[in-house]
């Protein structure tokens, strides 16, 4: 198992080194001269020999690959260079973002986890009946209605109307309630769905009939016998999910005023921060990589047969 | 009729009509035609018949185990009582045990087996500590020596012969009256498949006192079953005790004829295709003796012979 996870990273790393190549062009292919752009912040116009002077410093003169390799190294150190807009080191801003992004994505998995595979379970151990139906409209629902609209409609509801919980910003736990819920509403759904025909697949088998005539239960065969082996594919698609949440919502951070890598990376889009820019996407592709392996090591824990080897007794 | 005769009549599993339809998108297949018959108490009765004729469909009903696409049409009883989907939920594992077919697949991969031993154990309301003993007690009893490294083992580090003792263990673990075992030896080698039979002959000292036995294994067949059943497309054309040595119905007579230790005579002609419900005797396109009457008609159940029922215009 620890062999086949070590396989795992190297087979991950040319996945890496692409990542880190695209945030590297991202920055060559930059219209303007970053060294004229470094220094012509704030309306200051400078002279060809300051340009120069500076192109040298930032070791423009060099060829690509070095400046690559310069590059990453910098990167691997902390260092992710400078935002144009606020002259605040990248990494620096990032790291300071990413504990909200952070909270935001154990939030919104957490429900996805729990609602997700409650509801799945709740269609499928009613399969065809009244609770199938009114999972199935729900998540209808979720997956049709665009987060933004979502968003604004429980404002109204929760912070305009009912002024149960706060508009915007980052807080205690209340601040995260309505963010959380947008944010996990689709892979929720996604998540119930999923859940919902593996274990109908799972019924199916024999291990099922064979479970049932032992006259057990209905809850009994869907959370003790199916659900284990129906939430292998289930952890594949959560672990998706939790990509992408951690990547941070430019959406809902946005809506809801949370400083989080998200809204980071809109604002270096607007500004053409490209450094930031950079040093964004050289961490999500980072987090990427860390939430593939997650995701193996549980699908392998939960399957007995890798867990423990084909060894018989 | 006497009151004994009567009595007898009704102890055990009658089927009426028995009819089951598998309503699919590609159109209905019809896997039990109309199926009447008697497994009489207090014995063991074979089931036989080629792959695909509907015996594990047959015994699937008994349990109201079909799938929800799954029509069924007819009736059921055990001991006079009505078999239902609903009632005999209520039998499962205390009344009715099955020994399901494909051992492989039918202990539960991301479970250990202590845990679906307990599970059989649940309707008996023992106290955790009992139930544990109680499944030691049953993997001793079912020929293993080290019950504990048995119990904390998944299904894929047991060998198929042991995969099917702890399904027989599991089966039986409330002393079912009945037990239904689905094929309960393919696929094991001889040495395997004469065990398998010590076992189910031992079940009878856990309570259980009459199964029905689905297999293609007739060495199986003959030194276990007191009596016999032979289904072909969905229908039971023969029942009674020696139809092995002596079958009636000219199925019976090819199908056993095709046997390896017969000379492999095959049997002219194809079942027909699942779903295909033809007018008369299903195994009329392909009977050396068939007469226009067996194509338009379905023979009568007849008893030529005392303790015998079979299906052909022959012995009308
Ligand atoms: N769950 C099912 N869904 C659809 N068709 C089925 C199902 N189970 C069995 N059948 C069909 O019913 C027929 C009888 O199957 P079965 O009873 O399993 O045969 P066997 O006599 O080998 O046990 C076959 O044609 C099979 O394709
Ligand atoms: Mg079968």
């Amino acid at each position: 198992m620890k062999q086949y996870l070590i396989q795992k990273l190297i087979s991950l790393l040319p996945v890496l080194f692409g990542v880190s190549l695209l945030a590297f062009v991202l920055g060559v292919i930059t219209p303007g001269n970053p060294a004229e752009l470094a220094l012509s912040q704030g309306g200051y116009e400078p002279t060809p020999e300051q340009i120069t002077e500076m192109e040298e410093q930032m070791g423009l003169d060099a060829p690509y690959p070095v400046q690559y390799l310069r590059w990453v190294g910098r990167a691997l150190t902390g260092d992710l260079g400078t935002s144009y807009s606020t002259r605040n080191p990248v990494g620096e801003e990032l790291a300071r973002r990413i504990p909200v992004t952070l909270k935001l994505a154990a939030c919104s998995i957490t429900l996805t986890i729990i609602l997700g595979i409650a509801l799945g379970c709740t269609a499928a151990a009613w399969q065809g009946r009244l609770p199938d139906r009114i999972v199935g409209a729900l998540t209808n629902t979720q997956l049709s209605l665009p987060a933004f609209w979502l968003a604004l409609l429980l404002i109204l509801l929760f912070a305009e109307t009912l002024g149960w919980l706060p508009t915007s910003g980052n807080g205690g736990p209340r601040y995260m309630i309505m963010p959380a819920l947008v944010l996990s509403s689709a892979s929720t759904a996604t998540a119930a769905r999923l859940t919902r025909s593996a274990l109908l697949e799972e019924f199916g088998k024999q291990y099922c009939t064979a479970a049932m005539a032992r006259g057990i239960s209905r809850w009994r065969l869907v959370l003790k016998n199916a659900l284990p082996n129906a939430i292998v594919p289930v952890t594949a698609m959560l672990g998706n999910s939790l990509g992408g949440m951690l990547g941070g919502s430019i959406i809902v951070e946005s809506i809801f005023a949370l400083p989080g890598i998200g809204s980071y990376a809109l604002s270096a889009v607007t500004n053409r921060d490209y450094p930031a820019l950079q040093g964004y996407v050289l961490l999500t592709g980072l987090i990427y990589v860390l939430i593939t392996l997650l995701v193996d090591t549980v699908s392998m824990l939960l399957n007995p047969k890798v867990r423990l080897g084909g060894k018989r007794i | 009729m006497t009151g004994a005769a009567e009595q007898q009549r009704i102890n055990g599993i009658t089927v009426e009509e028995l009819s089951v339809i598998f309503r699919l998108p590609e159109g209905d297949v019809c896997a039990v035609d109309s199926v009447s018959t008697h497994f009489p108490e207090g014995k063991i009765t074979g089931l036989i018949g080629e792959s695909g004729c509907g015996k594990s469909v047959l015994g699937l009903a008994l349990l109201g185990l079909l799938p929800p696409y799954a029509s069924v049409a007819g009736e059921m009883y055990l001991d006079g009582s009505p078999l239902t989907p609903e009632t005999a939920r209520k039998r499962l594992g205390t009344e009715i045990g099955l020994i399901p077919q494909s051992p492989s697949d039918s202990l539960n991969p991301a479970r250990t087996v202590s845990a679906q031993l307990q599970e059989a154990l649940l309707p008996l309301k023992l106290g955790r500590k009992q139930r544990m003993m109680k499944a030691r007690e049953l993997l001793s009893a079912f020929g293993f020596p080290e019950p504990e490294r048995i119990l904390r083992a998944y299904p894929h580090e047991l060998s198929g012969g042991m995969q099917q003792r702890v399904l027989c263990a599991a089966g039986a673990a409330c002393s079912p009256r009945w037990i239904l075992a689905d094929e309960p030896t393919k696929g094991l080698d001889r040495d395997l498949r004469s065990q398998v039979r010590e076992t189910l002959l031992s079940l009878r000292e856990h309570g259980v006192k009459s199964m029905l036995v689905i297999t293609h294994d007739l060495p199986l067949a003959r030194s276990l079953c007191d009596t016999m059943a032979v289904m072909y497309a969905g229908q039971v054309l023969e029942l009674g005790s020696g139809i092995l040595e002596k079958p009636l119905h000219p199925y019976t007579r090819s199908f056993l004829a095709a046997l390896p230790e017969n000379g492999f005579q095959s049997m002219p002609g194809v079942a027909p295709k699942a779903g295909e419900r033809l007018p008369g005797c299903p195994f009329a396109p392909r009977c050396p003796i068939a007469v226009p009457r067996c194509h338009q008609e379905r023979p009568p159940a007849c008893s030529p012979e005392p303790g015998k029922t079979v299906r052909c215009f022959q012995y009308v």
